[in-house]
């Protein structure tokens, strides 16, 4: 049996009942390394305290770094927005054609105000990425992870008439079935699992959203007394382009930049898998359960398999988060069940939920 | 910042073995994160060798400067095992080295030797009535001792708190006692029928 440090520690100040004292004692007589470690401790009492010091003040150095990051993502949201985006035109402009024909322009995305009002909740509660990432590629192998993203030049305008309605979608990849339904195809973006609309027959075209653009001066020469001259346009732009965006935003941890870019993609694409499921996560690491656990039920909805044991996944998160550990249980049953990839740590815990 | 919290975020899913592999590919984080499991149970292991808070920590830092080496050359499947045997070792060699104790060579041991004791929570029927059978051939201290700590499941502190034996009687019965009940088992063949 393992012990944690903590556990150990709590023996040695004689925190924990008799039985408890017994376990570990037995343990110990079982394990020398243990033995040893509480016989050295015992012995030279100075030295708990030493380290135990030493591992509070790694424990109060990681909180601050966490502080410190949602203080940073908050600062650079907010430089963003005061400043008009001088300096960074580079990098919220990514549509080249439109970059050409407006040389002077300076624009920014306007961003939802509900949006903006989200606090991110701290990060070590935040979606591990990592795991997401390791997850993503377990499930859908065969795509090697990728450093960066090569994928924006290949963005196709599909010019049809509108039709949301995914369930009737043609997919030109080949179609496997399986207990989520018809395969999706996929690609990667910034190693994030993606599904490839472009290889789905979708009626949309383009996205079609709102920026506020700064015209008439070059934005090296932009001051204070320029502001007055921000007009908001209404922009079009490939659907592949716009999400290519949203995913870098996502990935380096603007939750704020990205969503809104999500929810402007359910607005005209409101079964879209991608922006239900990231929007869902950027919910979560807002604190926003409920909101997380509508996306994610939205993705389990959709008669195309992807994001599904992820989705299933976070809406059991969700439901802990919200208190309903009984809905949390039955959903982490059907995970275990299901032996994917999430079985195992569905096992954990349901254990700790008891 | 962020990237370092996210990868420590991924080393911390790893296993130990993992771990050792990603050390062998000169992943420094990977030794980090050993560290961070370890640095309690190694640090406690060197206060009992040195007996001394800065000995202790000089003792772990080089452990840990060492491993990469050390980790490099061993055939590791059990890294807690392993890592204590070279504790151990390093602790006893610094001490020897400096004739603090008269520590002799033969006390560095290189075999894993902590898993070697009696499992009597898989023991069936049977093997639970040869073991307390066997209980009743020893000494009377051990007997106690080993009746109290393994069937009743005391504490040490309860049994010291008999006020028959002191906590170093008590160890000594269990450990005395234990060997004497590995002996005594091993003249019954009936307890190794299954």
């Amino acid at each position: 049996m393992k012990f944690s440090d903590k556990h150990i520690i709590d023996y040695l100040e004689g925190n924990l009942s008799s039985k408890e004292e017994n376990v570990i004692e037995r343990a110990a007589q079982d394990d020398l390394f243990l033995s040893d470690t509480i016989e050295g401790y015992r012995e030279n009492p100075e030295g708990l305290a030493l380290i135990k010091k030493s591992i509070k003040r790694k424990q109060n150095l990681l909180k601050f770094t966490a502080s410190l990051i949602s203080i940073g993502l908050i600062l650079i949201s907010v430089y963003y927005f005061n400043q008009g985006g001088q300096d960074s035109e580079e990098e919220l402009f990514i549509d080249s054609k439109l970059k050409n024909q407006t040389n002077d322009t300076t624009e920014r995305e306007k961003i939802d105000d509900r949006i903006l009002a989200f606090k991110p909740i701290a990060v070590e509660e935040q979606v591990d990425l990592e795991e997401v990432k390791v997850a993503q590629h377990d499930l859908n192998p065969g795509i090697e992870l990728t450093k960066d993203n090569d994928l924006n030049k290949d963005s196709i305008l599909i010019t049809e008439s509108v039709d949301h309605q995914l369930n009737d979608l043609e997919i030109e990849t080949e179609e496997h079935l399986s207990a989520w339904g018809e395969g999706a195809p996929y690609t990667y973006m910034y190693d994030l699992f993606v599904v490839d609309y472009r290889k789905i027959k979708r009626i949309n075209k383009s996205i079609y959203y709102k920026r506020m653009e700064l015209t008439g001066i070059s934005a090296a020469h932009e001051n204070e007394d320029n502001q007055q001259e921000l007009v908001e346009v209404e922009v079009e732009i490939s659907y592949w382009e716009y999400l290519e965006k949203a995913m870098e935003q996502f990935d380096r941890g603007d939750f704020t930049s990205a969503l809104n870019r999500y929810e402007i993609i359910l607005s005209q694409y409101s079964e879209d898998l991608n922006a239900l499921f990231y929007g869902g996560l950027c919910f979560y690491n807002f604190g926003e359960f409920e909101k997380a656990k509508e996306r994610f039920t939205g993705v389990m909805e959709i008669n195309l398999n992807a994001f599904k044991e992820e989705a299933l996944w976070f809406i059991t998160k969700c439901e802990i988060e919200l208190g309903h550990i009984e809905n949390a249980r039955d959903i982490l049953d059907q995970i275990i069940v299901s032996g994917g990839f999430y079985s195992e740590q569905a096992i954990k815990l349901k254990k700790s939920l008891n | 910042m962020l990237l370092s919290l996210l990868g420590r975020q991924r080393l911390k899913n790893k296993t130990d073995l993992e771990l050792v592999e990603l050390m062998r590919n000169r992943d420094n984080r990977a030794l980090g994160e050993l560290f961070r499991r370890y640095e309690f149970k190694i640090y406690g292991v060197c206060l009992k060798y040195f007996k001394n808070v800065e000995q202790a920590k000089d003792a772990q830092m080089n452990l840990f400067e060492a491993l990469p080496k050390k980790v490099a050359n061993a055939k590791i499947e059990n890294f807690g095992g392993w890592i204590y045997q070279v504790t151990r070792n390093e602790c006893l060699m610094v001490l020897r080295k400096k004739n603090i104790n008269k520590v002799s060579t033969t006390e560095i041991q290189l075999e894993d030797d902590s898993q070697e004791s009696l499992q009597m929570a898989e023991l069936n029927e049977k093997q639970l009535s040869i073991l307390e059978s066997s209980i009743e051939e020893l000494k009377p201290d051990q007997k106690k001792c080993i009746s109290l700590f393994y069937l009743e499941r005391r504490s040490y502190k309860e049994i010291e708190a008999l006020g028959i034996y002191t906590l170093n009687e008590i160890k000594s019965h269990i450990q005395n006692g234990k060997r004497k009940l590995k002996l005594i088992i091993e003249q019954k063949p009936d307890f190794f029928e299954v």
